[in-house]
């Protein structure tokens, strides 16, 4: 398992948070819930685009 | 390890997210999955929440684990790793229901200081996208890193 810098960003900047890459999470199926989260988000992208 | 947040375990892609939140309803498995949208190959739309008996992601359970906070500021860890490996994108977010919506807002709102130093935000609001403003009453978020 290999483990990424610390991320450094806003309110994070004085803490060290560790993320371990795991390969078993690369078997994570979609899940059904994400089809209506899809569809939902792809209609307020198709009406409005992306900020310009 | 501090303890504000999770340890959280990433897939090698950077889009799958996995870690246990712990409190009186005991370990209990959370998982933050990033998935880009066909039409719009650079937007993530992100989605987050237990882990039920089948392995299966639901994100309307409401888990109650005493922890939410936590929880939220382990899923923001999730989004600022997301970012450093994929700096260009957007993410979009709207809960599964009015009040998780609410709960994204208000979690928006109390780091948006923070929040507004590395990143854009912007609320979907009558049809178009507005740059985030505290106390509006949005559908979803689009969030992206400031160009630098």
């Amino acid at each position: 398992m290999k483990t990424t810098p610390p991320v450094k960003n806003n309110e994070f900047d004085a803490k060290s948070i560790k993320v371990k890459v795991n390969k078993k999470l690369d078997s994570i199926e979609d899940a059904p819930f994400f089809k209506k989260k899809m569809a939902k988000g792809m209609k307020m992208l198709a009406i409005a685009g992306l900020p310009k | 390890m501090n303890d504000n947040n999770y340890t959280v375990e990433t897939s090698t892609s950077f889009l799958k997210y996995e870690f246990y939140s712990e409190g009186p309803k005991g370990k209990i498995k959370k998982q933050v999955l990033f998935k880009a949208f066909s039409d719009n190959a650079n937007v993530y739309n992100l989605g987050f929440g237990d882990v039920g008996m089948d392995g299966e992601i639901n994100d309307t359970i409401i888990t109650n684990n005493k922890d939410s906070k936590k929880v939220l500021t382990t899923v923001a860890t999730t989004v600022l790793t997301f970012f450093k490996q994929y700096p260009t994108a957007y993410v979009f977010a709207t809960g599964s229901t009015l009040s998780r919506t609410r709960l994204y807002r208000i979690s928006i709102t109390s780091n948006l200081d923070h929040l507004q130093r590395d990143f854009i935000v912007y609320g979907f609001l009558n049809d178009n996208w507005n740059l985030f403003q505290k106390g509006v009453d949005y559908a979803a978020f689009l969030i992206t890193q400031k160009k630098p």
